[in-house]
Formats: C-alpha cells, structure tokens, sequence
C-alpha cells in the first residue's frame, strides 16, 4: 500500500468514525440513562438527512444545520415522553419493542412521504472546493468540515459532561436518580433532555452525514446494526469505549476498502494460480474473495470474537 | 434435587379430556381447510400461514416462554431452508432416494446443530446483550452469506425441483395440496413437541430464567444452559419452517434469513401474544394475511403494521390472544349486560378512531409517495381528495375525537366494574 493511500484512509477512516460516535455517543448516553437500546436512533439519524435536506432546499444548508437537530431532537423528547415513559411500567422488552416499532414506522413515514429513491442531498456550495491537496490528489473541503463538526461536537460533549454542573447532574441522574431526584431535580427531565440531545446530536450526524452517505429510507437499517456493534464493542454504557469502537470500526471500514488483495492474490505468491479443484465449490468461492469485499463482515466479526473473549467490551464495567 | 420430587395429582380422564379437546380440533381444522379452501392460490396461502405459524410458535420458545428477545431468529429459518434445499439438489444428482417429508428433518437438526454454537455464543447474558448478539449473529451470517455463492447463490438464490425425489407415501409432490399435507403433518408435529416441551422440567426452567435468572443460578442450575437449550430448540423448529417454506416455494434466497425475515416473526409472534401458547399462530395468521390481502388494496401495510405493532406494545402486551382471553372472560363473568352500552360506546371510539387514522394514512400515502396517482382516492368508500382540506379534516376530526373519547369511556367502565365488583361481595 502507498503512503498515499495510506493517508486517505487515515483521513476517511477518521472522518467516518468521528461521524459513527457522533451516532454512538447518543446511544451510549441513552442506554446508561434508561437502560434501553433505543433501535429507532440510526432513524434519528435519517430524519436529521432528510430534515437537513428539505430545510437547506429553503433556507440554505446552514441554518439547516440548526434547525433540523433541533426539530429532530424535539421529536425524541416526545417520543421519550409520550411513548417510552408509558412503556416502561413493562419492562427493559416493552421499552425495546416500542423503539423497534417506532423504527419501522419512521422508516415507513420517510417512504410516504420522500418515495423510495434517494433524495439529490448534495454538497452545499459554500463548502463544495478542494480544502488542500496531498500527493496531488484534492481532499474536499465538505469532508474536512465535517471532522472538524465532529470533534468539535465530541469536545463540546466531553467538557459539558465533564467540567459542568449541568454534566454532573446528568452523570449523577444516570448513576443515582433517586437521590438526585431527593435533591430537588427533575430527574424525569432530565432523562427526556438528555434523549432529546441524544437524538439531536444523531441529528446533526444526518444533516453532514446525508451528502456523503446517500439520503434514502433505507440509510437507518444499513447503519443501526453497525451502531450496536459499536456500543457493544466499545462496553455497554461507556463513552469512552464507544469513541474507541467507532474509530475502530471507522478504520477498519475505509481500510478494507482500500486493499485489493485477494486469497488467490496470496497465493499467486507462491505460485499457485488455480484453487484445487479436489477441494470443491466452497474454496473457490473464497478464492475470488478480496479484503474489500469481507469489509461488511468485519464489525460483525469483530463483536463475535469480541464476545468470546471479552463479553464485557473495550472498557466496560458490566460483564 | 430433582423436580420429581413435587407432588402434582394424577390428572383425572375429565381435565385430560379437555386438554385434548384443543389439538383435536386443531387436527379437524387442518383437515377441512383444504376442502373449504380448494382453490390452487388459496392453498398457497394456507401453506404459507402453516409455515409462518411453525416459525412464530418456534420464536415463542425464546420471546414468551425464556423471556429472551432474539433479533437474529430468521437467520435458522433460512439456515434450514439452505441445508434442506442443498439436501434435496445433492440426494437428487446422486440418485438417492428419500422421501420428501423427512426433508424439513435434515433442515431442523441441522438448524439445532446451528443453533447450539449460537447459543452457545449468545446466551451469557438475557435482556439487551442477548438481543444485541443475536443482531450482530444475524447480520455476520447474512453478510458473509454474499462470499459464498455457491452455497446460496446470488441475486436469484437457489432453486430446485421438489419432485427430483420422486414420490412417496402416495403422493408425487407436484400439486400444491401435497405440500400442505407435509406442512400441515409438520405442524402438527412442532406444536405437540413444543407444547410438551413447555411441560418439561427443562420447560419450566425456561420460564423459571424469565421470571428471575438469579434465583435460577442460586438453586444450582446453569441459567446459561436452559437460555442456550431454548435457544437451539428454537433454532430447529425455526429450521423446520425454513425448509417447509423452501418445498413450497422451491427456492430459497438470502433475503429469508436477512433482518426482514428477523422483524416478521418478531412482529408476528408479539402481536398475536407471546402469553398463551397458540398466541403466536393467531399471530401469524393475522399478519400473513394482512401481508397477502392488504398489500393488494394498500400501499401502507407496512405502515398498518408497525402501528399495530406499537399499538399492542403500548396498550396490550398480551397481544390479540389477550385480547380475545378478556373476551372470553367477560363473556363468562355474567356481567356483560351492564357493562355492554359502555363497552359499545368504547367500541364505537375505537371505530372512529381507526377510521380517521385509515383515511389519514392512505391520504398521506397519496400525497406523498403515490402522488403520481392523481389526488382522488377512494378509501373505506369515501371518496376523498388529497387537495381538499374536508377530507384531512375529516380524517383528523374521526382520530382525534375517537382518541380524545376513549379516555372519560374507559374511567367510567374502570368506575362500572369497580361497583359490580362490590355489588358481588355485598
């Protein structure tokens, strides 16, 4: 591999696991906080693209980039109170199953209302330029803005959950509600602010996301089962293990893209061009195989092997 | 320890006589349906309820009885179906000769076999990890089920003939009708094993993790186990549908086992009721038949269901066989006189409710997606507009005020019953 291409996939390779935990971080945080996977947030996420892409067709993409978490993120505290609030009283499965259903309808919503076919989210202009060139090859400036959303987002985060009292309440409601519901907060707000956030910030990864990924209503399912292998990966219910996850999985994406090299690649090495046919049908078929092509497979490996060996995640508490 | 040692009374001819009474009228039902329903699509349709009910009351296992919520079930569906599907290609080219009911057989232990390594990955932990492992199971075998075409092809899948076998037990396999007899044997067969199986010590066990799997693991049993057990009978069952599926269609594709296949039978077994044992097949036959009828009148069927998937989780997680049990149990409390007018009003709420939702959907549905269809819609009969306010506004009136009159209706019947109630104990 050249340094160029070893350059663009650190580069892209960053980019998509800065924008995943922009994704995960949400999650994360929900999941601490309730317990509950919440399955409809890879839908946040669409919403945000398709709000993102609506709203820039009016008012431009930047007010757009506004706008649309904020109405994304007023649709998940709704949702967290009028619905999920009501099904907690069945249990962590009730509240799973009304995510779920609340995933498929949002899904189908998008169709009603979008269509099916991918929606013409483009690059908006003010951002549409080469930001600077290495090897002689441009890199996008739409690409370079949204790293630095990201981090920027990521930072932001970290200081308030960290440096804040706001930050301290949350951390403390998600620990020890009772308590801090003694001291006087409201901690049933709490909880619905921080799914709110959680669903804006997915949101915003919609609204930067959308150019690039393609707007369409299948986007969600194509990205939420890569989330919870994040979260999982990373240890359920840790920030900290999430953002090392995305990046992982960021990584090992762009990279596997990257390599063309195949098993009958290997093995031309050593000279030997055909797969043996006394081995049959199975080894042909993984003869042909490139590293670009198991790429898909790679995070759900990962969370198998992850699994054996370390069911407790990267960094996580809880086995 | 052994569970033997409970002193449970010998069943007297009256109680097993009733508990009989069910399977035999399953068995007469299964017998009469093809004669009332003789026509080629409709026996069709019957083989894929059939199927769709082994599936569901397979997931059951899991989601009712173990407590554990799978999101990679449809995975042995399609597993099962791909074995059975490469057993009948392979015994057919090498000439041998095997009847083609035993086919769902080789699908469902090799489903079993599956099965086992994946509980044995996925049953650690319940809840969440559970359901967030047999995700990312589901989606490792579906993705790499893309390397390997020559297992399940590409695009098109793989295809056979199901009379390559050759005829036995009298039939040759070809018409439609012979395929539901095997559906039919087969599900006779599951649901007795599944019933009986949900009466074992180890069935018990399974309800025993649900209910509390500490307690499980101080009593000396291994909760991972009887999680992991559950988990690999399911899988066969599973497995069993799979394959049956695949003799009625005669192909079989990787979208079978893909997430689609995983949300159906989730979908089907909660909204039937995952509390009572033959929930799930009221499941599966309400929703395959909203999958067959409705996507012919409607483009929203898939909108109607996750509605009602939302609907029942939030308002009746018994599911439609609760709802029925509460039928039956009114009907016998005797109280149903004084109750009816409200319980009439309710219903009236709820009709009007459904119909404004109906209209609503379907209008939007022309708005946005079908659009190309012009504005005028019939929908229930009303000819409707999406250009005209009326028509949202009737829509939204009929919602709006169908919702906002349940709530006084069901204080005043909680009232009503709370004073029969008392009126009995007085």
């Amino acid at each position: 591999m050249s340094a160029e291409v070893i350059t663009f996939s650190l580069l892209n390779g960053t980019l998509y696991g800065m924008l995943l935990f922009l994704l995960a971080s949400g999650l994360t945080l929900i999941f601490s906080m309730m317990g509950v996977l919440n399955f409809a947030h890879a839908s946040f996420f669409m919403l945000g693209a398709y709000f993102g892409y609506e709203i820039s067709k009016i008012v431009g993409f930047f007010p757009a980039l506004i706008l649309a978490p904020v109405l994304v993120g007023l649709f998940g505290a709704l949702i967290e109170r009028y619905g999920l609030r009501r099904v907690h009283k069945f249990g962590h499965l009730g509240e799973l199953l009304f995510t779920i259903g609340v995933a498929f309808v949002i899904e189908e919503a998008i169709q009603m209302i979008w269509g099916r076919s991918p929606m013409d989210y483009q690059v908006p202009e003010a951002l549409n330029f080469t930001a600077f060139e290495i090897f002689g090859t441009g890199y996008p400036a739409f690409r370079l803005f949204m790293l630095i959303m990201s981090v920027a987002i990521f930072a932001g985060l970290a200081l308030l959950l960290t440096r804040t009292r706001v930050g301290l309440i949350v951390k403390a409601s998600l620990t020890h509600p009772e308590m801090v519901s003694m001291l006087g907060h409201d901690v049933p707000l709490v909880f619905m602010s921080v799914f709110g956030v959680g669903s804006a910030l997915a949101g915003v990864a919609g609204v930067i996301g959308g150019p690039i990924l393609i707007t369409q209503p299948s986007m969600a399912a194509a990205l939420g089962p890569i989330l919870f292998v994040i979260v999982v990966v990373g240890g359920l219910g840790s920030l900290t293990g999430a953002f090392i996850a995305s990046l992982l999985v960021g990584f090992i994406q762009t990279f596997a893209v990257a390599i063309d090299l195949s098993v009958a690649d290997v093995f031309g090495l050593i000279g030997i061009t055909q797969p043996p046919a006394a081995l049959g049908a199975l080894v042909s078929d993984i003869w042909n195989v490139s590293v670009s092509q198991v790429g898909p497979v790679i995070p759900y490996l990962l969370l198998v092997v992850m699994l054996i060996f370390r069911p407790m995640g990267l960094i996580g508490k809880r086995a | 320890m052994s569970v033997s040692t409970l002193d449970t009374p010998a069943p007297s001819a009256n109680t097993r006589l009733t508990a009989a009474l069910p399977w035999v009228a399953i068995t007469a039902t299964l017998i009469v349906l093809p004669l009332l329903f003789s026509s080629n699509s409709m026996i069709s349709t019957l083989n894929y309820l059939g199927t769709m009910a082994i599936f569901a009351l397979s997931y059951n296992v899991l989601l009712g009885q173990t407590g554990l919520l799978s999101l990679g079930h449809g995975t042995f569906f399609g597993l099962g179906g791909f074995i059975a599907t490469h057993a009948i290609l392979h015994m057919a080219d090498a000439g041998v000769s095997f009847p083609l009911p035993l086919i769902p057989a080789i699908g469902g232990f090799g489903a079993l076999i599956l099965g086992f390594f994946g509980g044995w990955l996925a049953s650690g932990r319940g809840g969440m990890p559970f359901a967030m492992i047999t995700l990312g199971l589901a989606e490792l075998v579906y993705a790499a089920a893309a390397l390997f075409p020559s297992i399940y092809g590409s695009e098109e899948g793989v295809s056979f003939d199901r009379m390559d076998l050759g005829a036995s037990f009298g039939m040759d396999y070809g018409p439609t009708v012979d395929i539901y007899v095997i559906i039919a044997v087969w599900f006779l067969i599951c649901a007795g094993v599944l019933y009986y199986f949900s009466k074992t010590p180890l069935g018990l066990l399974t309800n025993a993790v649900r209910d509390n799997a500490e307690r499980i693991e101080f009593l000396g049993f291994s909760a991972r186990r009887v999680r992991m057990l559950a988990y690999a009978i399911a899988a066969a069952v599973a497995g069993v549908a799979g394959s049956l599926a695949a003799l009625n269609f005669e192909i079989m594709t990787v979208n079978e086992m893909g997430a689609t296949t995983c949300m159906l039978v989730l979908l089907m077994t909660y909204i039937g009721g995952t509390k009572h044992f033959f929930g799930p097949v009221l499941g599966a036959i309400v929703i395959g038949l909203m999958k067959i009828w409705l996507s012919d009148i409607s483009p929203a069927w898939m909108m109607y269901f996750g509605l009602l998937f939302i609907f029942v989780v939030m308002v009746q997680p018994a599911g439609l066989a609760g709802i029925l049990m509460d039928g039956i149990a009114l009907l016998r409390s005797g109280s149903v006189g004084a109750q009816a007018p409200l319980l009439g009003l309710i219903g009236l709420a709820g009709a009007f409710a459904l119909t404004g939702t109906i209209i609503l959907i379907e209008l939007a549905y022309r708005a946005g997606l079908d659009a190309t269809l012009g504005p005028q819609i019939t929908v229930l009969g009303l000819p409707l507009s999406t250009a005209s306010v009326l028509s949202w506004g009737l829509g939204l009136i009929c919602a709006g005020g169908g919702v906002i009159a349940m709530r006084p209706l069901f204080d005043r019947l909680a009232t009503l019953r709370h004073s029969l109630s008392k009126g009995e104990t007085a």
